[in-house]
């Protein structure tokens, strides 16, 4: 290995080794950057590059020959046109695509809206080792959607968000649907034909996570009512969606339920205290308005487990949150957001009972700081608190605080909005 | 973890130019090719490595040593989070040297076969190319002038690039 000053010693790095310094560039412009270094890199470069995610406008159609036969060891593909400004690929783009990549494992489609259904049914051929699919503002429905569940499918995340109108009446005469083994996980935003996915949700035996989304239209309570009593969710978040007492109470059947989510429903105390019954196992909940001191008093008796909790807008007062915190001893992060109902005598009750808590979160809750102040001495293992637009708090007492206890992290923020992180 | 005991079984490496390190057998065992000249007994006492010099592989058996002495997260589920934490900050202290001794080093662990000083010599490159343009690169890694994309080669891969974002 001796060498003069001015070798090239990237020559002799063997090409395992600039693949694996390849592997930590992750961003497309370093890759890019370095596809244009030397004849070796640009070959290495494309070799190792199992991601890419690309511009999906019509203007691409050209190039695909040569970008996909350059790029040949892609596993995951995003096609991502922006509907705003141009028109994307077409059917035949995306089958021959397709057709080059039988080991393709995600496929997320954005913006696609030259996609038809028949053009699906033709791509979802190629694709059956797809374990992930996402879509987003398509024009396909879920005629060509459903394309990609047949028996021998793969697919373990569907994930969709807004599709386009079927090319037929379907509505009378759904698609017919097989038992698909390998979804684990469907996610749905802003979709309306819901009759459509009742029976893709209640066929789906091994479905862990279900996840609905704006989707205000539609009678999804009978989707939750079609789930089988043998099921295994464990994770369901319903925002914004049109569900009643109905359909959550039918949640009590998921005996594996550990994350439960319930924002902007039409669920009641009734629906929860169902839930909180049959549910024992419930480790997150985040629940929102129309739910109440009832609810609340089922789950700190039932629910025992309890490790999150978030209340957004709820009309809880000291008499639930007095039984929360004394039962749910493993209650490690609680966020109380916009709960005007909530007060200093409920927030020295937390900091009294919760010995586990390490994450507190307080915005917009009608809280000073006296009950601030209950966190000099009390809940020893809280390592960081926000507290967020509480207008009766200062910046005095937070100061105390920050005095009293040096390894506590201190967030004070006055946004409107809350600390609550939507994560979907 | 014996790596004080006076009695403990020693290996002697010789560098290309001639230096011989005598080291504890378990120091050696970090390198994967080693372990196996050992285990299929065709090492003598002194391992002759003809292609590493004595400046590269001084730094790769302080990186063995350290890693040695380390307890293996595989040994023990709850290591103590301090060990984990000083052996990141040694792994960072030792990768600030020039370019020209990462590759050699780079190189050495790959003919020796010492996994985590590849991946850490790779991540080292990888982070000082990061946001640099391919003439920047080049000028980094002293890269051959002899092996450049022609104009045509170049203007289609700029212009397929162009097409993938982030």
């Amino acid at each position: 290995m001796k060498k003069k000053m001015g070798d090239d010693h990237t020559n002799s790095l063997p090409d395992e080794c600039l693949a694996l310094i390849f592997n930590f560039l992750t961003t497309s412009k370093d890759r890019n950057n370095s596809s244009l270094v030397s004849r070796r890199w640009l070959q290495i470069d494309a070799q190792t590059r199992t991601h890419l995610t690309l511009n999906a406008e019509l203007d691409l159609q050209p190039f695909i020959p040569s970008i996909f036969t350059r790029f040949n060891s892609l596993t995951q593909l995003v096609l991502r046109n922006n509907v705003k400004y141009h028109c994307s690929i077409e059917d035949d783009d995306i089958i021959l695509i397709t057709s080059m990549f039988p080991n393709l494992t995600r496929l997320k489609l954005c913006g696609c809206d030259q996609l038809t259904d028949s053009g699906m049914a033709a791509f979802s051929k190629n694709c059956t080792k797809l374990k992930e699919f996402s879509c987003a503002f398509c024009s396909f429905s879920e005629l060509g959607l459903f394309e990609l569940l047949d028996n021998r499918s793969q697919l373990e995340v569907l994930s969709v968000e807004r599709l386009g109108f079927p090319e037929r009446e379907v509505l009378s005469s759904p698609p017919k649907l097989h038992a698909t083994k390998a979804l684990k996980v469907i996610k749905l935003k802003q979709v309306y034909r819901e009759r459509l996915f009742i029976p893709l949700i209640s066929v789906s035996k091994n479905l862990k996570t279900l996840k609905l989304l704006d989707c205000h239209d539609g009678y999804w309570d009978k989707a939750l009512e079609m789930i089988q009593d043998d099921n295994c969710l464990t994770e369901v978040h319903l925002d914004y969606v049109y569900v009643t007492d109905v359909g959550v109470s039918s949640l009590s059947k998921c005996r594996h339920l550990n994350d439960l989510r319930i924002v902007g429903t039409d669920c009641t105390n009734v629906g929860l205290i169902r839930v909180a019954q049959n549910c024992k196992g419930l480790k997150k909940l985040y629940v929102g308005s129309g739910i109440g001191d009832e609810g609340l008093i089922a789950v700190g008796r039932h629910n025992v487990n309890l490790e999150e909790l978030i209340l957004f807008s709820v009309d809880a007062t000291c008499d639930s949150l007095r039984v929360i915190a004394t039962n749910c001893q493993k209650l490690v992060r609680l966020e109380l957001c916009m709960n005007h109902t909530i007060t200093d005598n409920d927030i020295m009750c937390i900091a009294d009972n919760c010995v586990a808590l390490k994450i507190l979160s307080l915005a917009g809750c009608d809280v000073s700081n006296k009950g601030i102040e209950a966190f000099a001495l009390g809940s020893p293992n809280l390592a960081e608190i926000t507290v967020t637009n509480c207008k009766k708090v200062t910046r005095e007492a937070i100061d105390r605080l920050r005095a009293s206890r040096e390894s506590l992290v201190i967030k004070m923020g006055s946004s409107k909005t809350s600390a609550i992180n939507i994560d979907n | 973890m014996s790596t004080s005991s006076s009695s403990s079984k020693k290996i002697v490496l010789k560098s290309a130019d001639n230096e011989t390190f005598e080291i504890d057998e378990i120091v050696a065992l970090e390198s994967q090719a080693i372990k196996n000249m050992i285990e299929d007994e065709c090492a003598d006492n002194v391992i002759p490595l003809g292609n590493i010099d004595s400046k590269t592989l001084s730094k790769i058996i302080e990186y063995c040593k350290k890693h040695a002495e380390s307890p293996k997260k595989d040994d023990n589920a709850d290591i103590d989070e301090k060990a984990v934490e000083d052996l990141k900050s040694f792994d960072a202290e030792f990768a600030k040297v020039d370019m020209p001794l990462i590759q050699d080093i780079l190189m050495a662990a790959n003919f020796l076969n010492i996994d985590n000083l590849i991946g850490l010599m790779c991540r080292t490159i990888a982070d000082r190319i990061k946001g640099k343009t391919p003439e920047e690169i080049r000028k980094i890694l002293n890269i051959n002038k002899n092996d450049l994309l022609s104009p045509e080669q170049e203007a289609k891969a700029r212009e397929e690039n162009s097409w993938a974002f982030d």
